[in-house]
């Protein structure tokens, strides 16, 4: 019962995006506010994940937003409206962590290692920036997005064989990195 | 050099978790975690990091957007739909249009291009004109009768 509650609602949910997607490519102002309502939320947190920066999500948002917008007359299928609108955002995270300053090898072996007092978010913030942008994407759709293998392939146009291998990578680097940083266990 | 169980140890644990393991697997990394403290720190650090990314995963709410989040998008899409449109663009591309042709009537000044016949006929050069003209005048009369 509660299966077949839930699934009517889900697929009213895509009939009202749907219609909301219809009235969007023919320039309804009120249902891109009604798009922008539903959707905001799950973007700034993705790219507050990626980027690590609640401002600076917010402002890549915004603009994986306006670029839905103006390229939604390539949307097929409108019911597809969150997962476009979620790879534009993703890929414009990637576009910043990629031209930001090359990460760091190695971290400074000079800063001391005070494992009981480190706010877990710095270290963590510490942790993903030495990680290049590919990995630390895939690790954060994953880890954190919850995001299946195949989902990660396509929001990053890459083979399923490629995420298993970035995945791979981004968690044997991190648990080095980490076990460096917190020094002893 | 990392010894072959270490390694058969690495790359079970950085690509499964551990609900997924089969028995023997399990097995196979519950004996070599008691057996090698290298590969049961790393595991450990592993573990712990992953914890803890997963545990400092934004849980932004509504009520911590900027209040005109919605707003800027909205704005925007107007400035570049304006931007997009004719009407933006043409004073511009009128403006362009007069320019090209006043440049090419100057170029066409300095140059005394030989492309173009002169409107205007000289001497000789008029006496021939006109005769040419007088002659297919002429020539349309007689037809007429
Ligand atoms: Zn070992």
């Amino acid at each position: 019962m509660s299966e077949f509650v839930s699934t009517a609602v889900t697929s009213e949910i895509s009939a009202i995006e749907r219609q909301l997607v219809e009235r969007v490519k023919r320039g309804d102002e009120y249902a891109i506010r009604a798009l922008i309502e539903r959707h905001r939320l799950r973007l700034i947190r993705t790219a507050t994940n990626l980027l690590r920066d609640r401002y600076e999500a917010e402002d890549v948002s915004q603009e994986a937003f306006l670029k839905a917008f103006r390229t939604i007359h390539k949307l097929r299928d409108d019911r597809a409206f969150p997962g476009f609108l979620y790879r534009i955002c993703v890929r414009l995270c990637m576009d910043r962590l990629r031209s930001k300053r090359p990460e760091v090898a190695e971290l400074d072996p000079s800063v001391p290692h005070q494992s009981n007092s480190v706010d877990t978010r710095l270290v963590i913030d510490r942790l993903l920036e030495l990680l290049p942008y590919d990995l630390r994407t895939t690790l954060v759709l994953r880890e954190m997005d919850q995001l299946s293998y195949e989902e990660i392939a396509e929001v990053m146009a890459v083979p399923v064989g490629t995420v298993r291998s970035r995945l791979h990578s981004a968690r044997l680097r991190f648990r080095t990195i980490y076990l460096g940083e917190m020094g002893q266990l | 050099m990392k010894p072959s169980d270490c390694r058969k140890f690495e790359s079970i644990t950085v690509d499964w978790a551990p609900e997924e393991l089969s028995e023997s697997q399990s097995d196979f990394v519950a004996n070599h975690e008691k057996s090698c403290q290298a590969c049961r720190m790393a595991y450990r650090a592993q573990v712990i990091g992953l914890d803890l990314l997963r545990g400092s995963a934004c849980t932004v709410d509504a009520t911590e957007i900027s209040a005109n989040f919605e707003e800027t998008v909205v704005r925007n899409l107007r400035v570049q739909k304006k931007r997009d449109s004719w009407g933006y663009w043409w004073p511009a591309g009128l403006g362009a249009a007069i320019a090209s042709l006043a440049a090419f009537a100057a170029m066409q000044l300095v140059s005394g291009s030989a492309s173009f016949k002169p409107i205007f006929y000289r001497g000789q050069e008029a006496r021939n004109n006109t005769s040419g003209i007088m002659r297919s005048l002429s020539t349309v009369r007689e037809y007429n009768r």
